[in-house]
């Protein structure tokens, strides 16, 4: 038993993968050298697969492509709105790490989710655009006006949203991964053969394009909320 | 586990920065582009298809039009034509029964005068006939009387 919470422990880790040596070293770690090897395989896949795009006669892959970026488009515009074809790049780029993050652990590579610190980097983001796109969309004052809407009684409320929901998509989508790759290591730890290759299919496949729908639908939500009758 | 790492989230909110500008230069972008070219393609060829139509709708009423002037004007040609020939029938018609009739007038008329003629030719030749045996008859008369007359004076 001890073994085991030992071992878990060691893999719940996120070790620096190394220090970067200016302004007295900055610990760069594993969690962002695989979102790197991440970043680097799509944006090779992308620029492979939308080298030959023809207009008319589709190939395969191009009709994969289309049929994401229109997923994604349409999407963005049932949720946000007239403006949500400006939000579906960012939203589309946010679901393809979350949706490779999570399932990087088939390939050996451990997912970048399951550190804290990079779902919480994910949040902020997610929160800096959805606060402000009202801005960006509505002017000052329409940006101010989203804090006391519907009544302004409810403004109290609405500052403390800011806080609770990057928290909540946060330690949403980190509580998800976590828990699905504990429960793993544990099925793998007494069943070592066929259980956790069935097992994997839900916690890890699963259960981590779930959360990368769960993520990119609230944000899309979140954002048409602050664009209302923009 | 649980530690707050300052630099992992600001690398982690770069990564988000460069990957959504690396997706929009190579997927989105592109991807986009050739969803809104084909949308505008079809856009026009549904307009030009529309205008095509419309034009092809045109061209048939025109040319009902026309065929339906045509079918007219054919009518009243071949109207006026069966009057024309009728007409011409008509007159033809007559001209011939009056120049039949004159004809047989003519000829009835020649007739007739033929006829005449050779009655009073006959009737001529019969009183010449007339008069040569009377003159025939007078001169053997006369020589009867001679003869009487010297039968009587030998008597006598």
């Amino acid at each position: 038993m001890e073994q085991i919470k030992e071992e878990l422990t060691s893999q719940l880790q996120n070790p620096t993968a190394f220090t970067i040596p200016v302004f007295g070293g900055i610990p760069v770690s594993q969690s962002v050298v695989v979102s790197w090897i991440l970043i680097a395989a799509l944006a090779l896949a992308a620029f492979l697969m939308t080298r030959h795009l023809r207009q008319e006669k589709p190939g395969r892959v191009q009709l994969l492509l289309e049929w994401f970026v229109e997923l994604i488009n349409g999407m963005c515009q049932s949720n946000i709105g007239r403006h949500g074809g400006a939000f579906a790049p960012w939203l589309g780029s946010v679901a393809l790490y979350i949706a490779l993050a999570n399932l990087c652990g088939i390939f050996g590579l451990v997912p970048p989710t399951k550190n804290l610190n990079v779902t919480l980097g994910l949040a902020l983001s997610s929160m800096a655009l959805i606060y402000t796109a009202a801005f960006r969309f509505k002017g000052v004052k329409g940006g101010l006006r989203q804090f006391v809407e519907p009544v302004p009684v409810l403004l109290p409320i609405n500052l403390m949203e800011i806080a609770i929901r990057p928290l909540s998509l946060c330690m949403r989508l980190f509580g998800n991964v976590l828990a699905s790759f504990v429960v793993m290591e544990l099925i793998k730890l007494l069943v070592p053969i066929v259980l956790p290759a069935i097992l994997s299919i839900y916690f890890d496949l699963f259960d981590g394009l779930i959360q990368t729908v769960v993520f990119v639908f609230l944000t899309a939500l979140f954002t048409g909320e602050a664009l209302e009758e923009a | 586990m649980l530690e707050i790492d300052p630099y992992t989230i600001v690398f982690t909110i770069i990564n988000l920065l460069v990957l959504y500008f690396l997706m929009r230069k190579f997927l989105f972008g592109p991807v986009n582009a050739i969803l809104n070219g084909r949308a505008k393609a079809i856009e026009d060829s549904l307009a030009q298809a529309r205008q095509e139509q419309e034009e092809a709708q045109r061209l048939h009423n025109q040319y009902q039009a026309q065929l339906e002037q045509s079918k007219e004007e054919a009518g009243q040609i071949i109207a006026q034509a069966r009057a024309q020939s009728s007409e011409l029938y008509q007159k033809t018609l007559a001209d011939a029964q009056s120049q039949a009739r004159k004809l047989l007038e003519e000829s009835q008329e020649r007739n007739r005068q033929d006829r005449e003629n050779m009655l009073r030719s006959v009737r001529q030749e019969v009183a010449d006939l007339a008069v040569a045996a009377a003159e025939k008859v007078a001169t053997s008369s006369n020589q009867a009387i001679d003869t009487f007359l010297q039968e009587a004076g030998d008597q006598t």
